[in-house]
């Protein structure tokens, strides 16, 4: 193709968008050229993700205007050119409205949600002409033609899928490849991709950015966002950097580095203070001896005589490809499922211990354990209620613990009911959090679902270590978060280490599992297939074991 | 542009896209396109032949209602039921429950609040003494609640322990509790507390004892308005307290927004919906024992309830499952209850017409998107226009 890499293909020209009295967009411009891809950094809140939705026609800016390049209004279907032909000519450029998602995808503008948008039910093909289906007559849909051309569609981009599959038995990379598919099916000139590394492990990242190297080839624009700098260092050619509703700076990967990009993001240098001090007494405070939690859909359990120890001033490092048991282990940990066998003990004091398989989820996190869930969407929040009222999910079920949080010794507060809401007690334990954790909001009566991914993941968090608590379980802590507040987390999670505290770390990154960890058990289908020390690690015995279940040497011998 | 000028015009703004504001509109224009669509039916029913008078749909179904203060007092009468009956599906639907079983729920509470204070009250030796003391109005609308809440139960414990699906357990409750009605007091020759004292008369109970009735307001204006509409308005009340400022109602709430979340918080949902069910159908059961002790001639009659418990789920939809919204919405409907009674007495008009109307109500307030389409086009756009101006203004001052 024949596109020059200078090519502006489209520009967003200061934009402003307003929320009620918040600003989350002012005066933004942004361009992105032909067969570009275009990294877009920023602290939570910063308003990328706002922008993107005006881009794709989810949300209409208050002022600004959106421009296209003269080739690009050309590829256009015919309605659409006339129909945007009438706007100012400027160089070459013509400005465009976007009034809805339908209209932003016929004017070539795709984006690639965090939360796929997919039927699991239907086959991967299916998915992919969903909505402009491939037909024989007017009801009828034509499968032979649908499979061939989805399979055309998928090696002229290089991106490998069985159009015959059904969604629900794919992993979650290959889950979004078709959504990415559905993008090109449409014929999407410009890919907006929100977040998509942070459901993805390792080895799909890669593959994702060889499939973003394969269109950009085919001269596809691409808008990706990241909190993880080391991805848009190796994949982006051009990285611009927003903060609080303004473009604050733009540079490209071959001139700058990790350090400075993390200094431009947050606007101030980052220092991880915290240190994983030497510590003495070592208890057992966890122990899960023999779980064991039987597939009802299969003879192969979901978990196969799972056991592990944590310590007092303990993290223990849960490692493992995602979908290898993680999800079920930790539910079952807080009862959320009930195990076949094995016992869950926790021991917060000396000589008391209790055993959670016998305990319901409400009796299991008022003992004294936080516990963020994996997914902060279903298991964390509830979209519809407002920041204080998704707080108080983590105390309802013993408010004193908010109490002792929110005033220290001197409770002013009578919680004494047991039929009223402490409102006053909520609103200021709600207020602490959002102040402790910096969480960017209206004020405390916002609904959740109007915060920004990762403010929403700070509400869960601040809440969680509001608790001050003995044990941690904690399941992708800083998914979604910006670069401060993983070191705010991390640093919390030292803290409390330091202090005597247990911490259970599942995470599908690996730094922050090598960062954190005091000793690391690896999870491969369901079992516990190895365990090493934080002093003795080998790397590359760790990713053989979280890919293959084994050990190297085993594999040597044979 | 003074000062205060701009300032009002940003309050406006902010009123105007406030949440609440659009829903109020919202709802205010599927009552519009309701009745235009009505409008339509009626015109076309009269050039296929059906003679409907316009002059008479005005004088019985709107005159005599609204601008005769017995009109008004009779529309009041029906408000109070369908208070309890919105309450009802509108606690359920809280927590995440679709209750279609209010209907039953409301027959229920009403047959046994009468076979209560017509039956076993004056003929059981140790509780005489009721039928003399004030306790036992409150006790008869108690026994409602209770039967009301049984019905709710059943279909909350089977949906908590089996997963069926409550929308056909509390449709099959309705079908158990017409029967029930006809094995209580349908039958002359079996049933055990039908009133026997006249020959012509079956499907209904005795007359309940005087403890447990409830007098007319004002007799002179109408014999159906009774001092019942104050329990509606104090129950609507508390179950807004209930549901906004209790331990109980932010767990039900958490529960029907996202039961995976409350789950995961500890909230026992299973439970949860045991209880909303139990609520939600105590509501109802309160309501038909009411509608017992509150209308003349103080009996159960089979088919009393009418619909109240089906216009409970229109009440709730329409005012957004909130309770004190619930009061305004079941003013209306009960205007239009009203509206349906005089036309069926009075005229030929088919009273199915409110039907339609009251289905195309909910039916445009429940698929918005003709609605905000037109909210959109009329409202925002004017405010958009002149938000761009202040904008613009705002500028200009600035840079000067
Ligand atoms: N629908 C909405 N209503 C009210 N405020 C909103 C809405 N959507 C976004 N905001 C606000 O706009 C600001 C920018 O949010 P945005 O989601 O664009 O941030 P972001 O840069 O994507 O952050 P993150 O990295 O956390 O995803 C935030 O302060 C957010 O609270
Ligand atoms: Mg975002």
């Amino acid at each position: 193709m024949d596109t020059g890499p200078n090519q502006v293909a489209i520009v967003l020209e200061n934009i402003s968008k307003s929320f009620g009295k918040v600003r989350a967009l002012s005066n933004v411009t942004i361009k992105v050229n032909e067969g570009e891809i275009l990294a877009l950094l920023g602290e939570n809140g910063a308003g990328k993700s706002t922008l993107m939705k005006i881009l794709s026609g989810l949300y209409q800016p208050d002022s600004g205007r959106i421009l296209i390049s003269d080739r690009w209004l050309s590829q256009l279907p015919e309605s659409q050119r006339v129909k945007n032909q009438n706007g100012d000519i400027t160089e070459g450029l013509h400005e465009i409205t976007i009034s809805n998602p339908r209209e932003g995808m016929l004017l070539g503008i795709g984006m690639v949600y965090q939360h796929f948008q997919l039927v699991e039910s239907l086959t991967v093909a299916e998915n992919i002409t969903l909505g402009d289906e491939i037909v024989k007559s007017k009801f009828v849909i034509d499968d032979e033609l649908m499979f061939e051309t989805i399979r055309t569609l998928s090696e002229k981009y290089g991106l490998p899928i069985d159009p015959k599959a059904k969604v629900e038995d794919l992993p979650v990379g290959l889950k979004q490849r078709v959504e990415i598919l559905k993008q090109l099916y449409r014929k999407a000139n410009l890919i907006i991709f929100d977040e998509p590394t942070a459901v993805l492990t390792p080895l799909e990242v890669e593959e994702l950015f060889n499939t973003m190297q394969e269109l950009k080839k085919a001269g596809k624009s691409m808008i990706f966002i990241s909190h993880k700098l080391r991805e848009p260092l190796a994949i982006a050619d051009r990285i611009v950097v927003m903060r609080k509703g303004e473009v604050v700076g733009e540079t490209t990967p071959s001139t700058t580095t990790m350090a400075d990009l993390a200094t431009m993001v947050v606007g101030k240098k980052i220092v991880s203070s915290a240190e994983r001090a030497k510590t003495q007494t070592h208890q057992v405070l966890f122990e899960v001896r023999g779980l064991t939690l039987e597939n009802p859909s299969s003879p192969k359990p979901l978990l196969n005589n799972i056991s592990f120890k944590v310590h007092t001033h303990e993290i223990l490092g849960i490692a493992g490809i995602e979908g290898n048991g993680q999800t079920e282990m930790v539910d079952t940990l807080v009862g959320l499922r009930k195990p076949s066998s094995g016992s869950i003990v926790f021991s917060p004091h000396e000589g008391q211990t209790v055993d959670f398989t016998s305990l319901s989820t409400q009796e299991i996190l008022n003992s004294g354990i936080a516990y963020i869930p994996e997914d902060r969407g279903t298991q964390g929040l509830v979209q519809d209620f407002n920041i204080t009222e998704n707080v108080w999910l983590a105390f309802h079920g013993s408010p004193e613990t908010a109490q002792k949080y929110a005033e220290g010794q001197q409770k002013t507060h009578n919680i004494q009911s047991k039929i009223f809401l402490p409102l006053q007690l909520m609103k200021t334990t709600s207020s602490k959090i959002v102040n402790t954790f910096n969480v960017k909001a209206q004020s405390i009566n916002q609904q959740i679902k109007n915060l920004s991914g990762g403010n929403q993941q700070k509400v869960i968090l601040g809440r969680e270590f509001a608790k001050n608590p003995k044990l941690v379980i904690a399941s992708q802590p800083t998914r979604g978060v910006d670069i401060g507040v993983m070191e705010q987390v991390h640093t919390n999670l030292i803290n409390l280490r330091n202090e005597g505290a247990g911490i259970v770390l599942v995470s599908a990154d690996l730094d922050e599992i090598l960062k954190l960890a005091d000793r690391i058990v690896i999870l491969y289908e369901g079992q516990i297939v190895g365990e090493m020390n934080s002093g003795e690690l080998d790397l590359e015995e760790l990713s053989h074991l979280m890919i293959s279940g084994t050990y190297s040497e085993e594999e040597n011998t044979k | 542009m003074t000062e205060h000028h701009q300032h009002s015009k940003k309050q406006l703004q902010s009123i105007v896209t406030h949440p609440r504001t659009e829903q109020l509109f919202m709802t205010l224009i599927s009552f519009f396109l309701a009745f235009l669509s009505v409008a339509l039916i009626i015109i076309v029913l009269q050039n296929a032949g059906f003679d409907i008078s316009m002059d008479q749909l005005y004088r019985y179904g709107v005159r005599d209602i609204i601008f005769t203060s017995s009109g008004l007092a009779n529309t009041l009468y029906w408000t109070t039921p369908l208070i309890f009956t919105g309450l009802s599906v509108g606690i359920a639907f809280r927590a995440g429950l679709f209750n279609i079983g209010s209907q039953g729920q409301m027959a229920m509470g009403a047959v046994s609040a009468a076979i209560w204070a017509a039956t076993i009250v004056p003929n059981t030796t140790f509780l005489t003494f009721l039928a003399k003391s004030p306790l036992n109005l409150v006790i008869t609308m108690f026994i409602g609640g209770i039967v009301g809440g049984l019905w709710g139960y059943i279909p909350g414990k089977l949906k908590a322990n089996f997963g069926a699906h409550e929308v056909i357990t509390t449709i099959l409750m309705n079908l158990v509790a017409t029967n029930m009605l006809q094995f209580l007091v349908g039958s002359r020759t079996y049933s055990p507390f039908v009133n026997r004292s006249s020959v012509d008369a079956y499907g209904q109970t005795e007359v309940i004892v005087k403890s447990a009735k409830i007098e007319p307001i004002n007799p002179s204006v109408s014999n159906f308005l009774n001092y019942s509409i104050f329990i509606a308005l104090v129950i609507a009340i508390v179950m807004h307290i209930v549901l906004f400022r209790t331990r109980f109602g932010y767990r039900l709430r958490a529960t029907g927004l996202n039961p995976t979340a409350a789950e995961a918080s500890g909230i026992n949902t299973k439970k949860m919906t045991i209880q909303a069910m139990v609520l939600s159908g105590a509501l109802a059961g309160i309501g038909g024992a009411l509608l017992v002790q509150g209308t003349f001639p103080y009996r159960y009659n089979l088919g009393m309830e009418s619909t109240l418990g089906f216009e409970g789920i229109a009440v709730a939809l329409l005012a957004q499952n909130a309770p004190l919204p619930i009061i305004i919405a079941s003013l209306f409907f009960g205007y239009l209850h009203q509206s349906k009674v005089n036309l069926d007495v009075n005229t030929d008009i088919p009273a199915d017409l409110i039907f339609v109307f009251q289905a195309l109500v909910i039916l445009f307030a429940s698929s918005p998107y003709l609605a905000r389409l037109l909210y959109r086009r009329m409202i925002l756009d004017k405010t958009a226009k002149n938000k761009s101006s202040m904008l613009q203004s705002n500028q200009q001052e600035e840079e000067s």
